[in-house]
């Protein structure tokens, strides 16, 4: 899509249209409505991404301040979402760095690229358990987290946009600031060390654990 | 363990493929890959079901006071109350100061309709841009110090160019002209907030040349469009931007023969003849003789014809082009990919839709919705939507009453009033019962309303049309309206729509209907279910998506 195509198609985007407002008027309703627009999805994505809730909160807070206080720059290129989880993108990738920074991980555990300190039980321990219909969703979350914080943390957040946000590889590249290419083989990797770490959780010819309720 | 001639799977695509990132010839390669190795098929079997694990993470909500803590600390003065109206606000016009906005690249998102506009000011003789010619006689503009309508004005500038005034708008929405979003149109930019101050400058400078009298025209066309209602407003831009699109692709001479007519109606005339000059030139040569070897009515009917099939296949085109992803897939169109949406729409189908159609409309839904069952592909859900779009805006829906007999017939309503409406010139009761909305509600409620408005005879207190405060209608409806809708709206909408509770139907089932629009949120029992900006976006707007 051409530049021109795309900033064209952009003012399609109800949501740009609202930051459009934010950027030339100080529109505050319309910024009051990004913010109950997108803050369900802003703070989920977060959370998946930092696995603490009120962590995640603070970035969500600090995404939309940082929205607002750069309103003048804004452009719109393409879906205003992906403004907005490119700023997330960042903010992340920069908490995550400097917990890292904080907690002086011990070298191992840097290099598996984990960035949450968490006691480190390695997963493949549990390949021979028996498989997971006993185990308790809780437990389950607990695994999948853990495999999770496993991987680095551009894995992490591929994963979690294309998983939660349903973003297209074209798309998280431009959130995350790669290639599409790139995109694609970190997705392959983080997708094929989650297969690693979660193998004996699934069930290949049987039923699968029940799914989780919603909420 | 894969054979020298079956070399394993590159695992970038089989991903790639898991997550429906591939091109038809790869898909195909990975699917014929899978088909003949059972190893690679429990390798992506295993990638999607760990990844399919991952849904077991803990969903987060923001907590209840996440959005006014943010805005608190954006807007302290603000504290935690809704913001009131935008115009209450201090903050920069940003466009305004001339400095704000970074250094765009070379007018990547330009119009060329400037270019055109340019160049006609140098190049025309006389006629509409003759004025162009003129001195400027516009009072210098500070740039620092412009006022948000002007401000306005100048973006979109570029859209009212070749318009005349408000009127001249509001043919250019006939059929005839620029009603319907042509499919090949890429969409444009309706609401053109875009523009950098260097931009701004230039459209400035443009408006500048005008002669008083057009710049006081331009003015007026766009305090007449601003003056609309939000929705009516949108409209009408993209109309324009339609003509403006349309004005832009014309080769140089067909522009000049519109921009040059001397008036309006003028203008209207020769956009028509090059309309169809257009068409005609775009026809296969074959048709193109034989219509215009035919004469009278038989060219009329085969020029009808034609038209008509290219407006289906364009539809198809357009359905094609925009949705071939889903397609090939063969996954449904939304909401009917979605099971309990599905159920959903189809109960508000057969209990507030279908009662409400006519024999004809109803067969023609039974017609459409059996093809669906016969043939379940893309197209004929797609189809169905469409359509059940469609009915719905000709059948709008207003919350119905809890209790309380509403009107539904002639003989609903009082003796003197039916005696007034028909001696005003309106129906008499007898043509009330065989009214086509006669039995439903709130078609025939409307009618009545409408009919009443227009002859002037007051609606009298004993007639119950509809429910017209929050506690009158359906618990439903009631909830909604008075817990759901107020988390989203501003102090003066909440103010405004429990004013509106002393007045008369519809205006505040109106009310809440357009702001649910607004929020994008679903009436229960009202509007179909799903965010309306879903329907609009699948079914009504079709032309400017993605």
């Amino acid at each position: 899509m051409t530049g021109q195509t795309s900033a064209i198609m952009a003012v399609r985007d109800p949501d740009v249209r609202l930051m459009l407002r934010v950027r030339d008027r100080g529109d505050e309703a319309a910024f009051a409505e990004l913010v109950a627009r997108f803050q369900h999805r802003l703070v989920g994505i977060l959370n998946h991404i930092v696995g603490n809730k009120d962590e995640a909160e603070d970035l969500a807070q600090e995404v939309f301040l940082r929205v607002f206080r750069t309103r003048a720059k804004y452009t719109p290129k393409a879906k205003f979402s992906t403004w907005l989880f490119t700023i997330a993108n960042n903010l992340a990738l920069n908490a995550l760095r400097d917990r890292q920074r904080k907690k002086h991980l011990p070298l191992e555990l840097r290099d598996s690229g984990s960035l949450v300190y968490w006691p480190h039980v390695p997963l493949a321990a549990h390949r021979d358990a028996p498989p997971t219909q006993n185990l308790q969703q809780q437990e389950l979350a607990d695994v999948v987290r853990r495999a999770m914080d496993d991987l680095n943390e551009r894995q992490r957040v591929a994963v979690v946009l294309n998983k939660f946000e349903d973003m297209g590889y074209a798309e998280i590249a431009e959130v995350m600031g790669l290639t599409a290419k790139a995109v694609k083989s970190l997705l392959c990797r983080a997708r094929e060390k989650l297969r690693e770490a979660l193998q004996a959780y699934i069930y290949m010819d049987g039923d699968p654990p029940a799914a989780p309720a919603e909420e | 363990m894969p054979t020298p001639t079956e070399p394993e799977l590159p695992d970038d695509d089989l991903v790639a493929y898991l997550d429906g990132e591939l091109d038809a010839a790869d898909a195909h390669a990975i699917e014929s890959k899978l088909a003949a190795d059972d190893e690679a098929r429990q390798k992506a079997e295993r990638l999607q079901k760990t990844f399919d694990l991952l849904d077991y993470l803990p969903k987060s909500e923001p907590s209840p006071n996440f959005a006014s803590r943010t805005l608190t600390q954006i807007y302290p003065a603000a504290e935690a109350a809704p913001p009131t109206s935008s115009s209450a606000l201090p903050a920069p016009v940003v466009t305004t100061s001339g400095q704000a906005l970074p250094p765009q690249p070379a007018s990547a998102a330009g119009w060329k309709i400037v270019a055109w506009a340019v160049a006609l000011l140098l190049t025309t003789g006389g006629g509409y841009f003759f004025h162009l010619l003129a001195r400027p006689h516009l009072e210098k503009l500070v740039p620092a110090k412009r006022a948000s309508e002007e401000v306005r004005l100048l973006e979109r500038l570029p859209l009212l160019l070749g318009a005349d005034d408000f009127d001249f708008v509001k043919q250019l929405e006939h059929a005839d002209f620029f009603a319907e979003a042509d499919p090949d149109d890429i969409g444009g930019r309706a609401i053109t907030e875009i523009w950098t101050s260097t931009e701004l400058e230039q459209m400035e400078d443009l408006f500048k040349q005008f002669p008083l009298s057009r710049q006081q025209q331009l003015r007026r066309l766009d305090e007449e469009l601003s003056a609309q209602e939000p929705d009516r407003q949108l409209h009408l831009m993209a109309v324009l931007e339609r003509y403006a699109i349309w004005l832009d692709r014309l080769p140089d001479n067909y522009r000049k023969e519109v921009l040059t007519a001397p008036a309006a109606v003028e203008r209207l005339d020769v956009i028509r003849v090059v309309k169809s000059r257009l068409w005609r030139e775009g026809l296969p040569l074959v048709v193109r003789d034989r219509i215009q070897q035919a004469e009278g009515p038989a060219r009329e009917t085969l020029v009808a014809e034609r038209k008509q099939q290219d407006a289906k296949r364009k539809l198809l085109w357009d359905v094609a082009r925009q949705d071939w992803a889903s397609i090939r897939t063969d996954r449904r169109p939304w909401p009917f990919e979605n099971e309990v949406l599905t159920r959903q729409v189809e109960e508000y189908v057969t209990k507030v839709l279908r009662p409400r159609l006519t024999n004809a409309e109803r067969a023609d839904l039974e017609q459409v919705r059996k093809e669906v069952d016969n043939n379940p592909d893309w197209f004929k859900w797609f189809l169905y939507g469409n359509f059940i779009t469609r009915l719905s805006d000709l059948h709008p829906m207003y919350p119905e009453a809890a209790t309380g007999k509403v009107v539904k017939t002639a003989n609903d309503l009082p003796k003197a009033f039916l005696n007034q409406m028909a001696k005003n010139g309106g129906s008499a009761r007898r043509q009330l019962n065989n009214h086509p909305a006669s039995g439903k509600w709130p078609d025939f409620a409307e009618a009545v309303w409408k009919e009443a408005n227009e002859l002037k005879v007051p609606i009298p207190s004993s007639v119950n049309l509809g429910p017209n405060k929050s506690a009158e209608y359906v618990p439903a409806v009631r909830e909604y309206v008075e817990n759901e809708l107020p988390k989203r709206l501003a102090k003066a909408e909440r103010d405004d729509l429990k004013k509106l509770e002393a007045g008369t139907w519809p205006d505040h089932s109106r009310k809440v209907i357009e702001l649910a629009r607004k929020y994008d949120l679903t009436v229960p029992g009202v509007s179909l279910p799903g965010e309306p900006s879903k329907w609009d976006q699948v079914y009504r707007n079709r032309g400017g998506r993605r």
